[in-house]
């Protein structure tokens, strides 16, 4: 063991290695010229073939690979897809040599990190695309890192916690069942107590099962609004009672593209959200549809306090809380995992308020294109557009 | 020129941050004060009036209790986790001999207790943030304490080598060791590889040494060795701070 160990000093960057895959040697002569002097201490290898220069990278890490388009057996960007699949954070630069925007473009979506004319190769443009690339490829690196940091975290709520969790819940409302009738003052306090954050717990971890959900993207289908709202209205009926609340909707809700399960945990966190920042006698929530060409748009207006302009760019960011949490608990996150949830279904959701008066939160989403659906929204053509049009409301029953 | 560059933007870098933020935000202080309500509540209802309660309803607090324990240490790991992420690195030229034995220092009793033999071969210097890796030297050494073979006195050895781009520490033990096909699991969060009763603790040491070495620009893996388990930290010669 060698305890006397060189200590290189950090900021000076360990030397590049880069590779140049052309099938001309005249080019790679001249690319290989242009990049020794974009980085005098760079170790830069070429490779004639493409085949040979996927061998060479999946036996070796690179920092970058420099690759010409029209090469026989494998063009670029299928050589770049080719090294993507086992270096997925490698930076691939494209040299184009008819100078093609569109292919660029393909080439962009491909899995090509930049590309440089060669018309336009110099040491400086070299220099600045390999460096460029290399910084882009780091930070999608970060930003997936992070992102599976997330997932994982949010899993690990939704999942190790969950079983603990319910056993809380469960022993709780054993002990209180058992207990209140016959227990003093006291005691009933502090199982009230002891109930209200046990389901504050349940509440926590179904927001967090919510995110976990969001993370692969959802399956697409037709989704009958009627269902989901009958079941958003069933699982918020106790608040809706307890509230002395009025929930309105369309009796023939639309049909639209998206996921069953996610419409109705966005419907259900809007219909929430409106009850709950609300101070009004009766609090109240209208639900209404109207077409707007290939969509549907669905309002969700409520009497609550509104939310002042100045907010309103804001809500839908994680955590903005405008109340304090004693006044008017929530997770914070409702309206945030309702944006996500609405654009992985490719819809778009915003919000207009007038303060004092109430907010109406929009949902877009993408009209499902069955048979059916195309009758009714034939019937509807009387509709003006892109003014809204009321559909009919029932009234909630109870 | 190069302005159609596929660069992830700072903005959805910083919305990323954002998200993780609220969400840790929701781990410490919400899912926190509702666990301190529930222990706090269950505790109160066992000491002040567990005379009034019958036997199956002191049982029913008591498993209230338990779960709600494993819920706090879980959650205090995943807050560990997320100070990892968060924490701005001060990367400072090492002596990795001293914080290795530092290490073993910090655990003494449990060596004691355990009967455990441990030798640290000169480390040499590394390039690294000193609190985490102390805090990676913690959890490994204490893992490799309570990963053991019943009946057999742990030997642990703390040793280094290097090649072109890394630093590489390893400690080894003469435990039961990880078989390959679990060897990526183990260093998932909350990943227990054991029944809960055999060893104590919610398995989060191996992901908090990960998530260490990944801010480094490195990595955590198992590597093979003859006998027991031995972990590797790759810690880049020049980092890449994370």
């Amino acid at each position: 063991m060698n305890s006397n160990w060189q200590i290189e000093v950090a900021e000076t960057p360990s030397r590049r290695q880069l590779l140049i895959v052309d099938d001309s040697e005249a080019e790679r002569a001249l690319m290989t010229f242009a990049l020794e002097e974009a980085f005098p201490d760079a170790d830069v290898r070429s490779a004639a073939d493409p085949l040979l220069a996927k061998a060479i990278c999946e036996a070796e890490g690179f920092d970058c690979v420099l690759t010409d388009y029209n090469m026989p057996e494998m063009n670029g960007v299928m050589l770049a897809v080719e090294l993507r699949a086992t270096r997925a954070y490698l930076p691939i630069i494209l040299m184009t040599s008819v100078g093609d925007e569109t292919l660029a473009a393909e080439a962009l979506r491909g899995g090509i990190t930049d590309y440089l004319p060669k018309s336009r190769m110099s040491a400086e443009s070299l220099r600045r695309s390999v460096d460029r690339s290399i910084q882009a490829c780091s930070q999608a690196r970060l930003i997936d890192e992070q992102r599976e940091e997330l997932e994982n975290f949010a899993y690990a709520l939704a999942h190790d916690f969950k079983q603990p969790i319910r056993q809380i819940t469960t022993f709780v409302e054993l002990i209180s069942a058992e207990v209140l009738g016959e227990a003093s003052a006291t005691i009933r306090q502090h199982l009230t107590f002891l109930s209200t954050a046990a389901s504050r717990l349940g509440k926590l971890v179904d927001v967090m099962s919510q995110y976990t959900l969001l993370n692969q993207p959802p399956d697409l289908a037709d989704v009958d609004l009627s269902r989901v709202l009958a079941s958003v209205r069933g699982s918020l009926a106790p608040y809706i009672n307890e509230r002395g609340a009025e929930v309105a909707s369309p009796v023939h809700a639309p049909i639209v593209r998206g996921n069953e399960t996610l419409m109705t945990q966005v419907l259900q966190n809007l219909v929430m959200n409106g009850l709950h920042y609300n101070r009004s006698s009766v609090p109240r929530v209208d639900l209404t549809a109207y077409k707007d060409a290939e969509h549907w748009i669905i309002a969700v207006r409520d009497n609550g306090f509104g939310i002042e302009p100045e907010y309103l760019a804001d809500i839908f960011k994680p955590l903005v809380r405008l109340h304090t949490a004693s006044e008017f608990p929530g997770s914070g996150l409702g309206l945030t995992l309702a944006r996500k949830a609405v654009l992985a279904q490719h819809g778009d959701i915003w919000c207009e308020s007038t303060p004092g008066r109430g907010s109406v939160f929009y949902v877009r989403m993408l009209a499902a294109h069955d048979g059916q659906q195309q009758l009714k929204t034939r019937s509807r053509r009387d509709a003006p557009r892109p003014r809204r049009s009321q559909l009919p409301i029932s009234k909630d029953p109870r | 020129m190069s302005n159609n560059l596929a660069i992830p933007d700072r903005e959805r870098i910083d919305a990323a941050e954002r998200e993780l933020q609220a969400f840790s935000y929701i781990v410490s202080h919400d899912l926190a004060a509702s666990f301190r309500q529930v222990a706090g509540f269950s505790q109160l209802l066992l000491s002040e009036f567990g005379d009034d309660l019958t036997s199956r309803q002191q049982t029913h607090a008591c498993h209230i209790r338990t779960a709600t324990d494993k819920c706090q240490s879980m959650l205090e790991q995943l807050l560990v986790l997320s100070r990892v992420q968060q924490k701005v690195l001060s990367v400072q030229c090492l002596d990795a001999t001293a914080i290795a034995q530092l290490a073993e220092f910090r655990l003494s009793a449990e060596i004691r207790a355990a009967g455990a033999e441990v030798s640290i071969v000169a480390l040499g210097e590394v390039l690294a943030d000193p609190h985490l890796l102390a805090q990676a030297f913690d959890s490994l050494l204490d893992n490799a304490i309570k990963f053991r073979v019943a009946g057999v006195a742990p030997r642990i050895v703390i040793q280094g080598t290097q090649d072109a781009d890394f630093w590489r520490l390893r400690i080894s033990d003469n435990g039961p060791g990880v078989e390959p096909a679990y060897r990526d699991k183990a260093f998932g969060m909350f990943q227990r590889l054991n029944s809960e009763d055999a060893y104590a603790g919610v398995g989060a040491g191996l992901a908090i040494c990960r998530r260490i070495a990944r801010r480094h620009g490195g990595d955590a893996r198992f590597v093979d060795s003859d006998d027991g388990a031995c972990v590797e930290l790759a810690l880049p010669r020049a980092p890449i701070l994370q």
